[in-house]
């Protein structure tokens, strides 16, 4: 059941409604109910994952809190540790090892056979996972006491909002709001429409319209430097869309609820440099990965040498986190070393410091543009669907020049884009994410008016697939 | 402080005001385009009136049938008294024909005998959201509900029936992106043959004949048998044609068995619901024959009436009623 389907739209209303009429322990039950229920239309078989992943989670947390000793508090966690990602390993690494296990062999002159199974990827795994493992190691390092309720820490596992694609929260946040009675407000009200709006805007009409050109480039065996040029522009705007459109949705339907999900998105592409980029895009992994994996591996506390290699095994996982391929293993070092290059250069290179505004304004877009395409190519590594296309494509990208043929494609993709960099340019120069839901009610009016019917007349209906449900 | 002489102000307290005032846009923008002209799929569908008395014979179908039988050139084979109509609807399929013949029936001008002349590929294909938001009254749509099968394209379709833009959105997405719209096929039959029809077929064309043997869906089977049932209460026979089908297409669904499939289809629909099979196996024609890969040119509508003419005049009268 996708987001962008009137069978999630008559599912989340009947939830609704049903809300509204229960009490606050009541409410939990159903949301619990509906949230398996909803992960259960994809394939009813990996509920027992879901719930197999929350049991052990909940009675670990219980038993780290108990246990005073250290070695055995470290033995405990090192065991939901293995055991969450043994399942995450199997479920979506176990052919991509083997196959390449195989093929080193096959190198050195050993022909091995190693198994290859046919596992169905459990929709969201990832996600739930992270989780999941949030909550025993917030409660590992005494940041946060365990719930007494398995129903409150199920809800906050499967919470169906975000349950197959994030935001991953931070197990306190969400177990929080969901022991506390919430209150349903005009304010969460306007809020939520907001979001979903824009959210079914940026998936209907921007993500699902570019995929078809996005696919079209990246299905092809000739590689023209503009045609690369625009294909991987395009793919930057539909994983941007198809992501924050599902994360805004997801919001949106929580606020309507009086949940209040994490920020995953803020404005990654007018990000000035890479770690700049990294606060801004998928906000939940990129803190998950920073608190649980960069701290855990010594972050910058063990010299500077150790720091970059911390920084890239961190990038590098998180590429890997985002399926089994050589292209996102690729892709994390990619930004590994954009962000150790990037340190270094700012620990060890003046920076210019422009004292007048007009070349400061020019300095401060200068370096949006560049890290832009920085950004870019890394969608470029990202969507490649292996590592010879990767390296035709980046011959033809590094010739991309300047021509009326890349002019017409950029128009092109201005048709559907043109709200969002104009609600973008907004929200960056004003720094409020929420400027339109501030702006006078004819303007809110009016911009609804266009999302709502470039929806109707430009989106496409036939539900596509979230392009991070495969993650 | 507010201005006091201003009868309107912009200034809301209410987060909601902006949503409020959205919605009562959407309202009045959808009133107003409900007076513009429908495109001409769904006039065709309007322009579907009850005959004013029982015809003899009614043809009923898709637009295949609409367009590649000729009613007048069949009544005048059959006899100078014998009135034949031609029902059938383009775009529709075979959930439409229940509710032609339920409004002929309550109108009292049901047809004496039917010609059924379906496209096999429309039992598998879903038209819910026409049918409901191009067609249907309320209380056939209440019917169709009541039905249980598809819930959420009847939803859909409700949507379609009141809003204009949802209806509409491929013809006004062509018109803001400068595409032309498609000539209907009820306005293009006079086209000329396509001597290179085989040729002309691009590879995507060809590639989007579905690779499958005969599949009907459950909406389509549920009214297509509320149909015969209808039509077998009333004693009124329905006679059963297969139009004449293009060589690639016969060819490339022959490894999935289609034709005997449909044939199998057929039989049982014979059994349970006394159709008669007057031309069940459909001729294969080469292109010339065809202004798209669907649809006949006039000549060959003109032999493949006579052949069904010659047909029917074999029925014997007791049979025909």
């Amino acid at each position: 059941m996708l987001f962008n389907t009137l069978q999630f739209g008559v599912f989340f209303a009947l939830v609704l409604t049903l809300y509204t009429l229960l009490s606050h322990r009541r409410q939990n039950a159903m949301l619990l109910a509906a949230s398996y229920f909803f992960y259960a239309c994809w394939d009813w078989r990996f509920i027992s994952l879901i719930l197999i992943s929350t049991a052990v989670d909940f009675y670990v947390g219980a038993s780290l809190h108990r246990c005073a000793d250290a070695r055995r508090r470290k033995f405990i966690l090192g065991w939901s540790i293995v055991f969450n990602l043994g399942f995450l390993g199997f479920f979506k690494y176990f052919n991509f090892f083997a196959a390449s296990l195989q093929a080193l062999l096959h190198t050195v002159g050993v022909d091995a056979h190693t198994a290859t199974l046919s596992i169905v990827l459990p929709v969201g795994i990832s996600f739930y996972t992270f989780q999941s493992m949030s909550y025993t190691m917030d409660i590992y390092r005494r940041e946060i006491e365990p719930t007494r309720s398995f129903r409150d820490f199920a809800l906050s596992v499967a919470f169906f909002p975000h349950m197959v694609a994030g935001p991953i929260q931070r197990a306190r946040s969400l177990i929080d709001q969901v022991e506390q009675p919430r209150t349903i407000t005009r304010e969460n009200v306007a809020e939520g429409c907001h979001l979903i709006l824009w959210g079914l805007f940026k998936k209907m009409v921007i993500a699902d319209n570019l995929s078809l050109a996005v696919d079209h480039v990246f299905a092809s065996s000739s590689y023209g430097a503009t045609e690369v040029f625009i294909g991987t522009l395009s793919f930057a705007l539909q994983i941007y869309c198809d992501f924050s459109g599902y994360t805004d949705i997801a919001r949106g339907a929580a606020r309507l609820m009086g949940f209040n999900l994490m920020l995953n998105f803020n404005l990654p592409y007018f990000a000035r440099n890479p770690q700049d980029f990294w606060r801004r895009w998928h906000i939940s992994l990129s803190t998950w990965l920073r608190d649980y994996l960069y701290f855990s591996l010594g972050g910058n506390r063990l010299g500077e040498l150790r720091t970059y290699g911390n920084l890239l095994l961190t990038m590098i996982l998180g590429g890997l986190w985002h399926g089994a391929s050589w292209t996102f293993v690729i892709w994390g070092f990619y930004h590994g070393s954009l962000l150790c290059i990037h340190r270094l250069a700012t620990r060890h290179l003046p920076m210019p410091q422009p004292a007048r505004p007009l070349w400061q304004a020019l300095w401060k877009w200068a370096c949006i543009g560049t890290m832009f395409l920085f950004t870019l190519y890394g969608w470029l590594i990202f969507r490649a669907t292996g590592t010879h296309q990767l390296w035709a494509m980046t011959q033809a990208f590094l010739h991309v020049r300047p021509t009326p043929e890349l002019l017409r494609g950029v128009v092109k993709l201005l048709f559907y884009c043109w709200p969002l960099l104009l609600v973008q340019i907004c929200q960056y120069r004003t720094g409020d994410l929420l400027i339109v839901r501030r702006a006078p009610i004819v303007v809110q009016a009016l911009f609804y008016l266009i999302c709502f019917y470039y929806i109707i007349i430009f989106g496409v209906f036939d539900a596509q697939s979230f392009l991070y449900f495969q993650f | 402080m507010p201005n006091p002489s201003s009868t309107f102000s912009f200034k809301s307290d209410n987060p909601l005001a902006g949503l409020l005032l959205f919605a009562a846009s959407v309202f009045v923008i959808e009133i107003a385009l409900s007076f513009f002209p429908r495109n001409a799929l769904l006039t065709v569908l309007d322009q579907f009136h009850a005959p004013e008395k029982s015809p003899d014979w009614q043809i009923m179908g898709d637009s295949v049938a609409a367009g590649g039988i000729r009613h007048q050139k069949l009544a005048a084979m059959l006899s100078p008294q014998t009135t034949v109509v031609n029902a059938a609807l383009s775009a529709s399929g075979p959930e439409f024909p229940y509710f032609i013949l339920k409004r002929e029936l309550a109108a009292g001008v049901a047809p004496k005998a039917i010609l059924y002349a379906p496209s096999p590929h429309t039992f598998g294909t879903k038209r819910v959201a026409l049918l409901i938001g191009g067609f249907a009254t309320w209380p056939e749509i209440g019917e169709v509900a009541a039905s249980g099968i598809e819930p959420f394209e009847v939803l859909y379709g409700i949507a379609c029936k009141l809003s204009y833009t949802l209806r509409q959105r491929g013809e006004i997405a062509d018109l803001i992106k400068g595409h032309r719209p498609a000539a209907p096929l009820a306005e293009a039959e006079d086209a000329p043959a396509k001597e290179n029809l085989e040729r002309t077929l691009t590879r995507e064309s060809v590639d989007s004949i579905p690779r499958t043997g005969f599949t009907a869906t459950a909406f389509n089977l549920h009214f297509l048998h509320k149909f015969l049932r209808e039509a077998a209460a009333h004693k009124i026979p329905v006679y059963w044609v297969s139009m004449p089908t293009l060589t690639i297409v016969n060819k490339v669904r022959a490894p999935f068995h289609f034709e005997a499939d449909y044939q199998r289809f057929l039989t049982t629909n014979q059994e349970h619901y006394g159709v008669t099979l007057l031309l069940p196996h459909s001729t294969a024609l080469p292109p010339k024959n065809f202004k798209d890969n669907l649809h006949l040119t006039p000549a060959t509508t003109e032999r493949f009436t006579e052949t069904l003419g010659q047909q029917i005049q074999q029925i014997r009268p007791k049979d025909r009623r």
